[in-house]
């Protein structure tokens, strides 16, 4: 099993978690998936979302890289999180059922995957 | 052909890799053109592909400096006695097991994309046991990178136009860029200093350490943007000239008489300040003041200039 399926794996395993992607920043292209696939959506649309937010940040004056982007749903919430890195940065995206989760935990322990991720 | 080539009669390069990953086909795919490349084959998984055309894993390794170059040598003198590359970069502690599998997916997928953006040429296939330096393991299924390349060529087409002719634009900063006081992710920050019009998305790529697609995405946002501004559009021409688009000022020399003739033995008239014109191209920053003899006889100048690029 590779390295990043296994990485993953642990992610979904977290109480709550529907699915997992592991995608690139920039060109979308999707390194690794866990869980209901269709459910985090594509790796184009997730890159897509993260230029769209980091575009409208840095033209509304803030500065900096994005972090995380959260959508709150009625059923699932959707967290982005930036993986930073020597070159391109990724974005692991997790779905996460709302009944099951705690949205604070949730995204706390996704911003720690992403930290562990790639040591 | 080489020795243990096998014939194959495949409409295209995808059908013959469908045909190889059918038959479970381990070996290579050379593909001839510009930029070409080749396709690493085992049980007819694609495990890597290298081309010209974009930075293999090594390169992205070391170019972005993921990985020192006194690093890379050690680990490459320990994977050279067991032909594994990737554990001994990985027992060495200089790269995580997560970031190579990830960079070595990248120039694979970069690697189908380069080769996608010029017509083929021959191809042969050659039945091999070797493994590439760094491979994708398992490796990855033909479709998945046509799948792949055909929506990165879509996207591109959607936000600037041909990929083909986008791979070839040489791009500069735009007035709106200078001064920094845009904010900009840092790298579009890293594109602004190679966009110096004079480097491809190629180029720029190899210089970065960066996948071709994705240098070629930034600089078609970068453009949309107004960032940046094509070569193609700013001068008109096809090749690039750092002559000056004016005659230099002050009174022209009279040009009277037959031109400047070569005496054996003896330097040519204005041969001096040609050397110097060569060299200034070659950095091409400052502007050139050509030599009175030259101002009436402009053919030797855009031939020098064609003649010192690459």
């Amino acid at each position: 099993m590779r390295t990043l399926d296994t990485s993953l794996s642990d992610v979904l395993a977290s109480p709550g978690t529907i699915g997992v992607l592991l995608v690139d920043a920039v060109s979308g292209l999707t390194y690794a998936a866990a869980g209901d696939r269709t459910a985090v959506g594509s790796g184009e649309a997730l890159s897509e979302l993260a230029e769209l937010v980091a575009d409208g940040l840095h033209q509304a004056g803030a500065d900096g890289e994005l972090e995380s982007i959260v959508v709150t749903g009625r059923r699932r919430h959707h967290i982005v999180q930036v993986v930073p890195r020597q070159g391109d940065p990724l974005l692991l995206a997790v779905v996460v059922d709302r009944e099951r989760t705690n949205l604070a935990l949730a995204m706390r322990e996704t911003a720690t995957h992403a930290e562990n991720l790639l040591a | 052909m080489t020795e243990g080539s096998v014939p194959r009669a495949a409409r295209n390069v995808p059908a013959l890799l469908l045909t190889l990953r059918q038959e479970g086909f381990s070996g290579l795919v050379t593909v001839s053109g510009s930029p070409g490349g080749t396709i690493h084959l085992e049980r007819g998984l694609v495990t890597a592909i290298d081309s010209p055309g974009t930075p293999s894993a090594e390169t992205l390794l070391l170019r972005s400096r993921r990985i020192s170059e006194a690093d890379w040598s050690a680990a490459a003198t320990v994977g050279a006695a067991d032909g594994r590359l990737d554990r001994a970069l990985i027992a060495a502690g200089v790269v995580s097991a997560a970031e190579l599998e990830i960079v070595c997916l990248a120039a694979a997928f970069d690697g189908a994309f380069a080769m996608s953006l010029s017509p083929p040429g021959s191809r042969e296939v050659t039945a091999s046991a070797a493994a590439p330096q760094l491979p994708v393991r398992p490796g990855l299924e033909p479709q998945l990178l046509f799948d792949e390349t055909a929506r990165r060529r879509a996207l591109l087409t959607r936000l600037w136009g041909p990929p083909g002719e986008l791979a070839r634009t040489r791009f500069h900063c735009s007035p709106e860029a200078g001064g920094g006081a845009l904010r900009m992710p840092r790298r579009y920050r890293d594109l602004l200093a190679a966009a110096t019009g004079r480097n491809t998305p190629r180029d720029i790529g190899f210089g970065l350490g960066r996948g071709l697609f994705a240098v070629m995405l930034d600089l078609a946002g970068m453009d949309a943007r107004r960032l940046l501004v094509p070569e193609a559009a700013r001068s008109g021409d096809a090749a690039p000239s750092v002559a000056p688009r004016t005659p230099p000022t002050g009174a022209p020399a009279p040009v009277a008489g037959p031109l400047p003739r070569r005496t054996p033995g003896r330097p040519a008239p204005g041969a001096r300040a040609a050397t110097t014109l060569r060299g200034t191209t070659l950095r091409g920053t400052r502007p050139i003041t050509l030599p009175a003899v030259n101002t009436a006889d402009e053919p030797p100048v855009a031939h020098r200039t064609e003649k010192s690029r690459p």
